[in-house]
């Protein structure tokens, strides 16, 4: 009879020392399966690398390779430059208006615009740049005190850039663009926080992209004299628009070797195209 | 005493319990789904779950759509109590060499509830040897025991009677 007693004891307790860890094993597992199917995601998220072998669109040296391969063309008349009378002019960063006397008539021409086969390429407050048959031409406007005729200056392409402007930083005005020292631009394509100390970006969100605004640029620096303006928002950078750290990142990473690098900036709701050669 | 005895058996059934059951991969998944939302994104080669790690062969770290860098193999190990996350073999972006390290051979973040405000660092590579905290406050600390290779990121460091030491809140 004792020993009965014993023997059911010890077969309960037996029982209860398998059965209660079973018990919180088997709680545990069904805790997880539910966690598992009904909460917790089935898949993790993978980024996708876009791959952008080529920009959008990009330029490249047209006019370098037609010299290459063609003779050139001597035409037989060959028009003058001294009919063309510089009487006013407007310059600003990439505009160029001038007004100008020619065969008596006045006639206002825009930066591209053609007279007597002389293209506009450029221009300061003294003076109009005038391109024909890859020689440029300057003609200085005319003085109020001055005898009415403007004064004209061929300018060899060769000796050019000592006529434009030119700076310390590698940067000359090209007028229709500007050209830029490789040394430089490859300094600042390795070390990006030299931007950084030169050129403030600000992120701005949208709706479902970002954009990138100009917040300072150091006075003096590279950059200012890129003709890139405080408050522009960086639209895309050769054809790759940067609507994203990574397409940004992206866009900085595919400029390196670049030979032309054409940025597009929104300026008082406005696009506006700035060309770059680097040589 | 026999309360006793059955109340750890219980507790200690629980966690192996705990822990082997735990949908390691899962849980992985929501940390990167979590990640997502820093801007962060991992890919990965391989992913193998064991019963106190995961491992995760061929990790490539993005942010913001920059790819940050390369991790060969990494462990995450979880006691509960006691977690560890290990990430061997990174090389950085070169892009990014002027901010961090190229290679860095260790990392190792551990997570105690013994300390519970902050996880430890430790780290080395060509760099030298690191050690440090992350804490609750969002500041990352970390002193260079062994200083190696520092000249491209030594604008980003900060000197004291000690040495070397990094310091940011993120």
């Amino acid at each position: 009879m004792r020993m009965d007693g014993i023997m059911k004891i010890n077969f309960k307790d037996s029982i209860q020392f398998i059965l209660v860890p079973l018990i919180v094993l088997a709680l545990i597992k069904i805790f997880w399966v539910v966690l598992e199917t009904f909460v917790l995601p089935k898949e993790g998220i993978n980024h996708t690398e876009v791959i952008r072998n080529k920009p959008l669109y990009y330029r490249v040296k047209l006019l370098k390779q037609e010299q290459k391969t063609t003779r050139p063309v001597i035409k037989k008349h060959i028009a003058n430059i001294k009919d063309i009378q510089l009487i006013a002019i407007y310059s600003e960063l990439d505009n160029v208006v001038v007004t100008v006397i020619y065969k008596n008539k006045t006639k206002v021409l825009i930066k591209g615009d053609t007279i007597n086969g002389f293209k506009l390429i450029s221009g300061t407050k003294d003076y109009a740049l005038f391109e024909k048959n890859n020689k440029h031409y300057k003609v200085q406007l005319v003085k109020a005190s001055s005898n009415n005729q403007s004064s004209i200056q061929v300018v060899n392409p060769t000796t050019q850039q000592t006529e434009e402007e030119t700076n310390s930083d590698g940067i000359v005005d090209k007028g229709d663009h500007k050209e830029i020292d490789r040394k430089i631009f490859e300094h600042f394509s390795n070390n990006m926080d030299d931007i950084y100390k030169n050129i403030g970006i600000k992120e701005i969100n949208k709706k479902n992209k970002k954009e990138f605004q100009v917040s300072f640029i150091k006075r003096g620096s590279p950059f200012a004299k890129l003709g890139i303006r405080r408050g522009d928002i960086i639209k895309s950078i050769n054809g790759q628009e940067v609507d994203s750290y990574g397409a940004a990142f992206n866009a900085y990473q595919g400029i390196k070797g670049a030979d032309m690098l054409t940025v597009i900036v929104i300026r008082n709701n406005k696009e506006l195209e700035l060309e770059y050669e680097i040589n | 005493m026999q309360v006793v005895k059955n109340t750890f058996i219980i507790l200690l059934s629980a966690l192996i319990a705990f822990l082997i059951f735990m949908p390691k991969k899962e849980l992985y998944y929501t940390l990167e789904h979590q990640l997502v939302k820093l801007g962060i994104k991992l890919n990965e080669k391989d992913i193998t779950e064991t019963v106190p790690a995961l491992k995760i062969d061929g990790m490539k770290v993005y942010y913001e759509g920059i790819r940050l860098m390369d991790v060969e193999n990494s462990t995450l190990t979880t006691f509960v109590f006691f977690n560890k996350i290990n990430l061997h073999k990174i090389a950085v972006a070169s892009s990014l060499k002027s901010m961090l390290p190229q290679n860095i051979d260790d990392i190792n973040i551990t997570y105690s509830v013994l300390s519970p405000l902050r996880a430890n660092i430790s780290a080395n590579g060509d760099f030298g040897e690191v050690k440090g905290y992350m804490d609750f406050n969002r500041t990352i600390h970390l002193d260079f025991v062994k200083v190696g290779d520092i000249k491209k990121f030594k604008r980003e460091l900060k000197k004291n009677e000690n040495g070397w030491y990094y310091e940011n809140q993120f």
